[in-house]
């Protein structure tokens, strides 16, 4: 077959002493990276980026995949013991991860964290070698319009995550929005917002917010009195060295393979499609997983499904963004963007037949990332057993390392001042919403979102085009509707099988669902939309013949 | 490599080798810097074209004799203004350079910065890449005269990617200034690649693209090429004809170089030009520079001031024309 003879010719490139070297060292860079908050794999990316220059094409690109995959894992030691995403692909993370930290199993929700990266790498990997091409060409579909609906979808995640919050969650996504549009207009670049205040016309980077709403404001919460102060990170009782049972978390991880499939394929789902990346990957899978548990109460108490989803989905994602990067030469995110310009220094263009025409250098970055993956699972072993002592030292000290990274990091980015004014502004309001029960993550999507919404929506208002493209376009129908079945999903959760509507709630959602989908190009996607469609009507069926349930019956589905 | 305990005595060779050779400066007619390593301001974001670019006179300058290195410092944001405006306020000793091109102007028409190209000193010219007019495979025209009919008989329609108020979007305003055509520009940002996929998927119909997706996305039919806004036809990409030949008097591209602050003394201007010389003149740097469609165009102190003198007035004419920006 075709895929082992260029799979034979990659490896025969790949797997020299050197490379394979140079890739652990990658894969160290990236932990390391990865674990510091304020620093981001893009930064590290950046870093090699000189290095490469001397490398033959496919060492440089197997280094760098192995910074990316290093730097995606590595967030999740960070999120989980200190409640700190490392970076914005495990913001997740920390929602579940921190609490099983706290609660005493950090072992537990460590291993749990790292398998969950392994596979979805590995998941991303086979897709990536088996119809690379095929779905780039979805993410080719996208125009501005459906890229909009796309962020309005990401946008009702607010409604799952807020919980009982939810008006307060709401406010949040506003604020966010808001945040998003300070600085300068999108179309023009002209200065908005900015009261007259020459730096604010750069708005605020994402990543200093970011840092500051989480990292800075819970730091500034786990010092604020002598007492919670001196104590240690991982409470007291957690002085003995943590045990991390790699066989047990394996078993727990793969117990939920469903989970692990689901929250991959979305992940590789949203690397597809230009800049979206593993910042909203995390959440979305995260939310996905929350509305599919059966138990969805303990979601955000230390749930092993809310650390499985977002760490399998950012590996995954990665896996997405490199299908496009090379089947399309187009980046998805500032990490393929980098080695996009790499692949050019060395005078491989990526296109289209860049598969067919380069075997040896597509297929060796496939195989690269699936190596990768193993590296990382290597060295995560080694290096977590350092990260644990972080749980052992006492606040007051662990805060100001913690913060004088972030700083150096957020500084480093854009080599500016400003921007530490920035995390130092958000930190503190951070901190006082926080203390008035606002939860931060809506926040952080408004921002994370608000421009990508302005850019396309702006972006079709120019095309001339009128309101009925939300309509008429495949894409942005399929996500106004699931944006619709979204907002009403916690109160479906709600009331399940207590009121007689909830019945219906699913066989709906797919035949509506079914009519997009139904409309794309091809054949493979009309058919599925069929199967929905029959789905949906045969289980719409049997639920009109059930007896009416009573209030007390428990539901049987 | 020179120390500073001969500080004096560097100090008073390099001022008489350049009195003495005039403008043969050297990377070894080595002038007094305050700073062991200088920054290079890049206003663009990290693996960016210029910052690639630049990343390799980086690597060059790090490798050679050179006393003082360089460090790429990216400043991404406001079109490249918010690193000019960084690089235009630092000390003018040489530890400061800024790399530069056509934003400047562009700038400097909208009012995001409040000085021109004439805010710096004109160090070296350095490479040159030509736009490419592009549009996406599902046009119904196959040359610039069809475009331009269809331009004509439905102006201010077809949907054209552009950087609103950026060099994307100047390469069309004065294209329709020369023509009489009129477009619908679409706002994109981040460059030629968002670009290129409103091209490939239907978003657009018409944008400048880069040698890249030119000689590779053209052979599946996903993109079309119309003309390159280039003296002479590139190598790469033989069958697409210039404008010129087309019948529009017009070349636009992308010139890339390095300044240095206001009131920079002639000497460490004259020393910072020999020291970016170097890497121009370096046989593998030029063909790997070519394959990606652009030219290595070195052009001194002096040159590159006149350069820049006719370059920005033809923007500010366009601008003026139109009542663009600060000319409204």
């Amino acid at each position: 077959m075709e895929l082992f003879t260029n799979l034979g010719l990659a490896s025969a490139e790949l797997f020299s002493l050197t490379t394979m070297a140079l890739m652990m060292l990658g894969t160290l860079v990236g932990l390391l990276a990865g674990a510091i908050p304020g620093f981001t794999i893009a930064m590290a990316v950046v870093l090699v980026l000189p290095f490469t220059f001397a490398m033959s094409p496919v060492q440089g690109l197997a280094t760098m995949i192995a910074v990316y995959v290093g730097g995606l894992s590595g967030g999740l030691m960070s999120g989980i013991l200190t409640g700190i995403p490392g970076t914005p692909s495990s913001v997740a993370t920390t929602f579940d991860g921190y609490p099983m930290a706290k609660s005493g199993k950090p072992g537990l929700a460590l291993g749990i964290g790292v398998w969950s990266s392994f596979f979805g790498g590995i998941i991303a990997s086979i897709v990536l070698m088996l119809i690379a091409p095929q779905l780039a060409l979805i993410g080719l579909e996208f125009q501005p319009v459906d890229f909009f609906a796309l962020v309005i979808f990401a946008l009702t995640v607010t409604a799952s995550l807020a919980g009982n919050e939810m008006l307060k969650g709401l406010m949040g996504a506003l604020f966010g929005l808001l945040i998003a549009t300070i600085g300068s207009d999108v179309v023009f670049g002209l200065p908005r917002f900015t009261f007259g205040i020459d730096a604010v016309s750069k708005g605020f980077a994402f990543l200093p917010v970011l840092v500051g709403l989480f990292a800075f404001s819970r730091l500034l919460n786990d010092v604020r009195d002598p007492d919670s102060a001196s104590k240690r990170l991982g409470g007291d009782q957690s002085t003995n060295v943590v045990q991390i049972d790699y066989i047990a978390s394996a078993k727990v991880v793969l117990a939920r393979w469903g989970n692990v499939l689901r929250s991959s394929l979305l992940g590789v789902f949203v690397g597809v499609l230009p800049a979206a990346g593993s910042t909203i990957s995390n959440i979305l899978a995260y939310d996905q997983a929350k509305k599919a548990s059966k138990e969805p109460e303990t979601f955000g108490k230390g749930a092993v499904d809310g650390i499985i989803a977002p760490e399998s989905a950012n590996n995954a994602t990665a896996g997405g963004a490199l299908i496009v990067m090379m089947a399309l030469g187009l980046p998805g995110d500032i990490m393929t963007a980098i080695m996009l310009g790499a692949l050019l220094i060395h005078d491989v263009i990526p296109s289209p037949s860049f598969i067919s025409d380069e075997p040896t250098i597509a297929y060796s970055i496939f195989l690269a990332f699936f190596v990768a993956n193993f590296m990382m699972l290597f060295l995560q072993s080694i290096t977590l057993r350092g990260f644990v002592l972080v749980t052992k030292v006492k606040m007051y000290m662990l805060t100001a390392v913690i913060l004088f990274y972030c700083a150096l990091g957020i500084f480093a980015l854009n080599n500016i001042g400003y921007d530490m004014w920035t995390l130092f502004i958000f930190g503190v309001l951070g901190f006082v919403m926080r203390a008035l029960g606002f939860p931060i993550v809506p926040i952080v999507l408004g921002v994370v979102l608000g421009q990508i919404a302005e850019t396309r929506l702006s972006q079709v208002f120019a095309r001339g085009d009128g309101l009925d493209v939300f309509f008429t376009r495949p894409w942005a129908l399929f996500f106004i509707l699931l944006s619709a079945f979204s907002i009403m999903f916690p109160s479906y959760q709600k009331h399940m099988g207590k009121k007689r509507w909830t019945r219906f709630f699913l066989p709906v959602l797919l035949i509506v669902m079914s009519v997009p989908v139904f409309t794309m190009p091809g054949y493979v996607r009309p058919v599925i939309a069929g199967l929905m469609l029959l789905t949906g009507i045969v289980q719409l069926i049997m639920r009109l013949r059930e007896p009416s349930l009573t209030a007390d019956q428990t539901p049987t589905t | 490599m020179k120390t500073f305990t001969s500080k004096i005595k560097t100090a008073a060779a390099s001022a008489a080798m350049i009195a003495g050779l005039g403008l043969a400066a050297t990377p070894a007619a080595a002038v007094d810097l305050p700073c062991d390593t200088a920054q290079l301001i890049v206003p663009w974001g990290p693996g960016g074209g210029t910052s690639v670019i630049f990343g390799i006179f980086e690597q060059a300058i790090q490798s050679s004799d050179a006393p003082t290195k360089i460090k790429v410092v990216t400043m991404p944001g406001q079109g490249g203004g918010l690193g000019a405006k960084e690089a235009h306020a630092a000390k003018p000793d040489g530890c400061t350079l800024f790399a530069i091109h056509q934003h400047l102007p562009v700038n400097y028409i909208n009012g995001v910065t409040d000085f021109n190209w004439d805010g710096f000193e004109s160090v070296a010219m350095l490479t040159d890449t030509p736009e490419i007019i592009g549009a996406g495979g599902h046009v119904d025209y196959d040359d610039l005269e069809g475009m331009l009919a269809a331009a004509k008989a439905d102006p201010g329609k077809i949907p054209t990617g552009v950087s609103m108020g950026a060099t994307s979007h100047f390469l069309w305003i004065i294209l329709g200034s020369k023509t009489g055509a009129d477009f619908a520009y679409v706002p994109f940002q981040g460059g030629t690649a968002g670009r290129i996929t409103g091209l490939l998927n239907g978003t657009i119909d018409l944008g400048g693209i880069n040698m890249a997706a030119a000689r590779t996305q053209r052979g599946d039919g996903k993109l079309k090429a119309f003309a390159i806004a280039a003296n002479e036809r590139s190598d790469l990409i033989p069958d697409v004809p210039t404008l010129k030949e087309l019948g529009v008097d017009m070349t636009f591209s992308l010139t890339r170089g390095v300044m240095l602050p206001k009131g920079t003394p002639k000497d460490i201007v004259d020393y910072w030009a020999g020291i970016f010389k170097g890497p121009t003149e370096n046989a593998e740097f030029v063909a790997e520079q070519a394959a990606k469609g652009t030219s290595v165009v070195y052009l001194g102190p002096e040159d590159y001031t006149k350069w820049w003198e006719a370059t920005s007035a033809d923007f500010v004419n366009a601008a003026k024309e139109l009542k663009m920006g600060r000319f409204q």
